[in-house]
C-alpha cells in the first residue's frame, strides 16, 4: 500500500525472483517434451513451452520494474478501498508464520494421529496464540469443533476421515 | 494392522444390528472350510459412485448380503483417484489380509502401464473374471455408412477420424487393432469424457467412435447412432444385427475385464472361499439381471486363469501401445 | 400449451408428503455439504447418491435435485462469507459477494443470491419446457472446435476480471495454465510434471487450489494485517447496524442482471464441459461492461453478485437439456445423475423423455421445487449463516483453516492435496499482497486443460487446418459472438466518457446520502 506501516523493500522482488526460478525449471522441463508429435500434430511440450516462455518474460520484466527507484512494495491501491473501514493494525508476519507452520504440522500428523486429535491440537494451539485470555472458551472450542466436524463428515457423510489413535465412532 | 482394527471398530459401531443378524448364518454352504470369514470386509471401489465399477461392486454386495453369503458386515468405500491407482494402491497396502477386496476394470491393466503405481495386476490374489464390458464401433445414424464393410471401404478411400476415451485405454487399442487387421489407417482422437465424445460424433466432428453398449444403447435405439461391430464373444441380445469382431475374422480384440481381486498374498483359504462363493453369486438371477441391464458379456475365468488372462491382455496392450508410440 | 401442462402435472405428481419432506431434507443436507469448503454440488451428489438407492426413482430424483441446489447454494454461502468458492462456477460470486460481506452486507448478499437462484431456476424450468428441442439441436452441434471457442469466450472474460493490473493478471493466468499442464497429457498419454507421483496423474484439482488461494490466502492476509487484534469483528463495524434484508435499491439493481444472467446461463450451460463456469464469468463480464458504475465492481456491487449467481443456476438447468434430450452428461453433476439413472434401471438417451415422460418431467419439476424449497429454507437459515460474520476473526480464523483442511482431505482422501491446498494458501497470500489475481489463476486452471484438449482434438480432426472453425455453423456463430464481445468494451469507453462528468457528480452525492436518498438519485439518473 505504501501509505503507512513498515515496508519490506525486498518482498516483491524476492517473490518474483522465486517465481522466476520455478518458472525457469518449468520451462526447462517443457523443452524436454516434444514440440510436435511424429505425425506432425501438437505435442505434449507445445503449450508448456509457450506458457513457460511468456511467463518468464513477464516475470523478468516485473522483476526489473520492482528494482527501479520509486517502485512500490506490497499491494497497490486496488485492494485498498474495500479495507478502508478497517483500522490499521500494523503488520504481523510472526503470527502468520506460526499459523502456517502449525497448519503444515497438521498435514504431517493428520493420518497418524487421526483427524480429531490433530484438529483439536491445531485449534488449541492457534486459539491460545490469537485468542489470549479466554482459556475456557479456547478449550471448549478445540474439543467441540473437531468432534462436530468429524460427526458431520464421518458419521453422516461417511467420508473416510482417519480415526488415528482414537477408536472410530 | 491398525487399519484392520479401525475397520473392525467402525463396523461394529455402525452396524451392530446387521452384524448380529449375519452372525447366525456362518457356515452356510459354499464357505471353504476353516474359519475364514470371521471379520468384517473392507470393500474398495477404485472409482467414484455411479460409474460402471461402482455399479458392479454394489450389485455384488447386494447379492452377498441378500443371500447371506458373507456372514460379517461389509463396509464399502469409494477410494477414487489416479485412474484407480489410489484404490488399488490401498488394497496393495492390505497385503496378506483376506479381508480386503476390490473389483477391476480396464484401468486395472492400463494405469500401471502409464504410471509408477507400485503394483502390477498380477501382484494381487485373483478371485475371478465374471464378465467383459464390450466395445462397439459406432457411426452417426443418418450417415452413408451402415455396415462394417462400407466403413472399411470408406476408411481406405479417405482419412477418417475415430474418437474414444483416453489414449492408454481399451478404446484406442480396439480402434488400432481393428484398423491394423482390416488394413486401413485411421486418425484416433482421444477424449476425456463420454459426453464430449458423444456430442463430437453427433455434431459430425468425428466420423466414428468407440463406446460401450451401456452408455450408448439409448442413442442406438433412437436411431442417432449405428453400431458396426462389437468386441463381444457372441452377438449381444439387444443388438442382434451387429456382427462380432470374431465373426468377421478379427483376433484377440480385447474387452474391459470385470473381475474381483484380493490383496497380494491373501491366505489360500480366503481365495478358495471367494472362488466358491462367487461361483454361487454368478448363478443368481440378480446377477444375470445385472449383466442384462448393463449389456455385459459373461466370461468366467477363476483363480489362476484370471491372472493369466490379465497377463496376456496386459502384454498385448503394451505391445500395441508401444507400437503406436503411446507409451 | 402442452409443455406447461406436462410441467404442471410433473409438479403435481411429486407433491406428496414424502417428497416434500425429501425436498426439505435434501436442501438442508445439500447446504451442509456445500458449506464445507471443497464439497460442491457434484461432490454432494456423489456422496449422497448411494443413500438414494434405497428410494424409488422419483423420490431419489426429488432428493437429488434438492441436494444439488442446496449444495450449490452452500457454495455461494462460503463464497460470500469466507471468500472460498465451492466449485469453479461460484468463483465469480466471490468477486463482489465477499466485499459485500466485509462491508457487513452479508445478509442482503445471501438473500439476493437466493432470490437470484430462485428466479434463474424458474426461468430455467420454463426454458427447458419450451426450448428443449431447439436447444438440444444446438447442444448436439458442439464438437471439439465449438468447445474450444467456448473456452476462449471464458478466457476473454479474464480481461475484465483482472482489472487494472493487466500484466500481473496475465502472469496469474499463465501460472494457472502452467499448473493445468500437470498430469497425463490427454493427447498422447505422456506424463507431464508428475515427478512419478500417482497422486498427480489426474492433474492438480481445482478444489485444493481454489480453497488455498481464496480461503486460506484471505485468512493469512487478514492475520498479517493484524485482524486478530481487532476488538470487535472480522467485518467492519458500521455495517452490523445496517439492515439484514436487501434494500429497495438492492432489489432494483438486481432485476436486470438476474434476468440477463438467467437467459445467458441457460444457453451457455448447454455446452458440455465448462458451461456453468463460463456462463457465470460471462455474466459478470456483461454486467460490468454495461454497468453505469463499473468502478463499483469488485467492491461489493450487487449486480456483480446476482448476475453470476443467476447464470450459474440457470446453467444447471441448461445442462439438463443435453441430459434429457440427448442422454449426454454436460457437467460433472449430470454425469453423476447418469450413473443414478442406470442404477434405477433407466436408459439415458434421446428416447428417455418419450419412454419415461413422467420421470423426465418429474426431474424438471423437482428441480423447480428444489428452488422453491431452497428459498423457503433460506429465509430461516440465512440469519444463522450470516451470524458467522459476527464471530471475531481471532476465533474464526483457526476454524476456517481447520474446515479448509478437512474439506480438502474429504474430497479424495488425499493428504497430498491438503499439502497443495496449504501451499496455494501461502501463494495466495503473496498474490494478494503484490497485486496478482487469484481469480485469473483458478479460471485458467479450470479452462486451460479443456482449451488445450479441445484445440488438439480439433487439429487432429482437421489434419492441422484452422479452416475448420469457419466450416461449421455453430462455430461461426460463436466466432461472431466473440467479435461482438471484443468490440463492445472497445466502444463503451467513448459512451462512458460522454456521460462521465454527470455520473461522477452523481456518485459523489450517492456516497453522502443514505438509502432513501439513493433511491431518488437513482430515479434521476434513469431519466437522463
Amino acid at each position: 500500500m505504501g501509505r503507512r506501516g513498515l515496508r519490506r523493500p525486498t518482498g516483491r522482488t524476492l517473490f518474483l525472483a522465486v517465481l522466476l526460478v520455478v518458472l525457469a525449471v518449468y520451462t526447462q522441463m517443457a523443452f524436454d517434451m516434444e514440440w510436435r508429435t511424429v505425425a506432425g500434430r501438437i505435442g505434449a511440450g507445445f503449450f508448456p513451452r509457450i506458457i513457460g516462455i511468456l511467463a518468464l518474460a513477464i516475470t523478468a520484466y516485473a522483476l526489473v520494474v520492482s528494482l527501479l527507484p520509486g517502485a512500490v512494495d506490497g499491494e497497490d491501491e486496488l485492494g485498498g478501498e474495500e479495507e478502508a473501514g478497517a483500522a490499521d493494525l500494523g503488520r504481523h508476519p510472526l503470527p502468520m508464520l506460526v499459523v502456517i507452520g502449525l497448519a503444515a504440522l497438521v498435514v504431517i500428523v493428520f493420518i497418524p494421529l487421526g483427524m480429531i486429535v490433530a484438529s483439536a491440537l491445531f485449534l488449541a494451539a492457534v486459539l491460545f496464540l490469537l485468542n489470549r485470555g479466554r482459556p475456557v472458551m479456547n478449550v471448549v472450542l478445540s474439543l467441540a469443533v473437531p468432534v462436530a466436524v468429524y460427526l458431520l463428515f464421518q458419521t453422516l457423510l461417511n467420508a473416510g476421515l482417519p480415526g488415528g489413535i482414537l477408536p472410530r465412532f | 494392522m491398525r487399519t484392520k482394527l479401525i475397520t473392525a471398530a467402525a463396523a461394529a459401531a455402525l452396524t451392530v444390528s446387521l452384524t448380529a443378524c449375519g452372525a447366525g448364518s456362518t457356515g452356510s454352504e459354499g464357505s471353504g472350510g476353516g474359519d475364514y470369514p470371521s471379520e468384517p470386509l473392507d470393500w474398495t471401489i477404485a472409482f467414484g459412485p455411479g460409474g460402471g465399477n461402482d455399479i458392479m461392486a454394489r450389485t455384488m454386495v447386494d447379492i452377498l448380503q441378500k443371500e447371506e453369503l458373507y456372514p460379517e458386515n461389509i463396509e464399502i468405500q469409494n477410494r477414487e483417484g489416479g485412474s484407480g491407482a489410489t484404490g488399488w494402491g490401498y488394497l496393495l497396502g492390505q497385503s496378506g489380509s483376506g479381508y480386503g477386496v476390490s473389483t477391476t476394470s480396464g484401468s486395472f491393466i492400463t494405469t500401471p502401464l502409464q504410471a509408477d503405481t507400485g503394483w502390477e495386476p498380477t501382484d494381487f490374489t485373483p478371485v475371478g473374471l465374471f464378465a467383459t464390458d464390450d466395445a462397439l464401433l459406432l457411426v452417426p445414424g443418418e450417415g452413408p455408412i451402415d455396415t462394417w464393410e462400407q466403413w472399411v471401404e470408406a476408411a481406405k478411400a479417405e482419412r477418417l477420424v475415430v474418437g474414444g476415451i483416453g489414449t492408454v485405454n481399451v478404446d484406442f487399442i480396439v480402434s488400432a487393432m481393428l484398423a491394423e487387421q482390416a488394413g486401413y489407417e485411421v486418425e484416433y482422437v482421444p477424449f476425456n469424457e463420454e459426453g464430449q465424445l458423444q456430442t463430437a460424433l453427433l455434431s459430425g466432428a468425428v466420423d466414428a467412435m468407440i463406446s460401450n453398449p451401456g452408455s450408448i444403447l439409448g442413442q442406438v435405439e433412437a436411431g442417432d447412432m449405428q453400431p458396426l461391430i462389437s468386441t463381444a464373444p457372441e452377438r449381444l441380445d439387444v443388438l442382434p444385427d451387429v456382427p462380432t469382431a470374431e465373426e468377421l475374422g478379427f483376433e484377440g480384440i480385447p474387452s474391459m475385464p470385470r473381475g474381483l481381486i484380493l490383496p497380494p498374498d491373501a491366505p489360500a483359504e480366503a481365495q478358495e472361499w471367494w472362488i466358491d462363493t462367487m461361483k454361487e453369486v454368478v448363478e443368481t438371477p440378480e446377477w444375470q439381471a445385472y449383466l442384462d441391464e448393463n449389456y455385459l458379456s459373461e466370461d468366467l475365468r477363476w483363480g489362476e486363469d484370471f491372472t493369466s488372462y490379465l497377463t496376456e491382455t496386459q502384454d498385448r496392450f503394451e505391445e500395441i501401445l508401444t507400437e503406436h508410440g503411446a507409451l | 400449451m402442452d409443455v406447461f401442462n406436462d410441467l404442471g402435472q410433473g409438479i403435481l405428481a411429486i407433491l406428496t408428503v414424502q417428497n416434500v419432506l425429501l425436498l426439505g431434507a435434501g436442501v438442508l443436507m445439500g447446504m451442509v455439504v456445500g458449506v464445507m469448503p471443497g464439497l460442491g454440488p457434484s461432490a454432494g451428489l456423489a456422496i449422497l447418491l448411494p443413500i438414494t438407492f434405497t428410494l424409488d426413482p422419483t423420490g431419489a430424483v426429488v432428493m437429488l435435485a434438492a441436494v444439488y441446489y442446496g449444495a450449490m447454494y452452500g457454495g455461494t454461502i462460503t463464497s460470500v462469507l469466507i471468500n472460498t468458492p465451492g466449485e469453479s462456477a461460484t468463483v465469480a460470486s466471490t468477486f463482489d459477494g465477499y466485499p459485500m460481506a466485509k462491508q457487513g452486507r452479508a445478509g442482503p448478499a445471501l438473500v439476493m443470491a437466493a432470490v437470484a437462484s430462485f428466479v434463474a431456476g424458474t426461468i430455467g424450468a420454463i426454458l427447458i419446457s419450451v426450448a428443449a428441442p431447439l436447444t438440444a439441436s444446438v447442444a448436439a452441434s458442439f464438437g471439439p472446435p465449438e468447445l474450444f471457442l467456448v473456452v476462449i469466450l471464458g478466457l476473454l472474460t479474464l480481461i475484465v476480471i483482472v482489472g487494472k493490473n493487466r500484466l500481473l493478471g496475465a502472469l496469474s493466468a499463465l501460472i494457472g495454465f502452467a499448473l493445468a499442464t500437470v498430469g497425463i497429457d490427454i493427447g498422447g498419454g505422456e506424463q507431464r510434471y508428475t515427478f512419478g507421483s500417482t497422486e498427480l496423474i489426474n492433474g492438480i484439482d481445482f478444489i485444493p487450489v481454489a480453497i488455498g488461494l481464496f480461503g486460506v490466502g484471505e485468512v493469512l492476509h487478514t492475520l498479517w494485517r493484524g485482524g486478530h487484534l481487532e476488538k470487535i469483528g472480522y467485518f467492519s463495524v458500521s455495517a452490523r447496524k445496517r439492515g439484514f434484508w436487501p434494500t429497495k435499491a438492492d432489489r432494483r439493481e438486481s432485476r436486470g442482471p438476474m434476468l440477463r444472467g438467467s437467459f445467458l446461463g441457460f444457453f451457455v450451460g448447454t455446452a458440455p464441459g465448462a458451461g456453468a463456469t463460463v456462463a457465470s464469468l460471462m455474466s459478470y463480464n456483461l454486467e460490468k461492461s454495461i454497468s453505469r458504475k463499473p468502478e463499483r465492481f469488485g467492491k461489493g456491487a450487487m449486480a456483480g453478485l446476482v448476475g453470476p449467481e443467476a447464470a450459474n443456476n440457470a446453467a444447471s438447468a441448461g445442462a439438463m437439456v443435453p441430459l434429457l434430450t440427448l442422454g449426454i452428461p454436460g457437467s460433472a453433476s449430470t454425469a453423476v445423475l447418469i450413473g443414478g439413472f442406470l442404477m434405477w434401471g433407466l436408459q439415458p438417451g434421446p428416447l428417455l423423455m418419450e419412454q419415461n415422460p413422467e420421470f423426465a418431467w418429474g426431474l424438471i419439476a423437482s428441480m423447480y421445487l428444489g428452488n422453491v424449497m431452497l428459498l423457503l429454507v433460506n429465509i430461516f437459515c440465512i440469519p444463522v449463516f450470516a451470524s458467522v460474520a459476527r464471530v471475531p476473526f481471532r476465533v474464526l480464523a483457526p476454524i476456517i483453516l481447520l474446515v479448509c483442511i478437512v474439506g480438502t482431505f474429504t474430497v479424495n482422501g488425499s493428504i497430498i492435496e491438503v499439502g497443495i491446498m496449504l501451499a496455494c494458501g501461502v501463494l495466495g497470500f503473496f498474490m494478494r499482497r503484490y497485486g496478482f489475481s487469484p481469480a485469473a489463476l483458478v479460471i485458467a486452471l479450470v479452462l486451460g486443460p479443456l482449451g488445450e484438449e479441445t484445440l488438439r482434438q480439433t487439429m487432429l480432426i482437421s489434419g492441422g487446418e484452422f479452416g475448420i472453425f469457419l466450416e461449421r455453423g455453430t462455430s461461426v456463430a460463436l466466432l461472431s459472438i466473440m467479435l461482438v464481445l471484443v468490440l463492445v468494451p472497445l466502444l463503451t469507453p467513448r459512451l462512458r466518457r460522454f456521460t462521465a462528468s454527470r455520473l461522477d457528480a452523481l456518485s459523489r452525492r450517492r456516497q453522502e446520502r443514505r438509502d432513501e436518498a439513493e433511491a431518488s438519485s437513482e430515479r434521476d439518473r434513469t431519466s437522463v
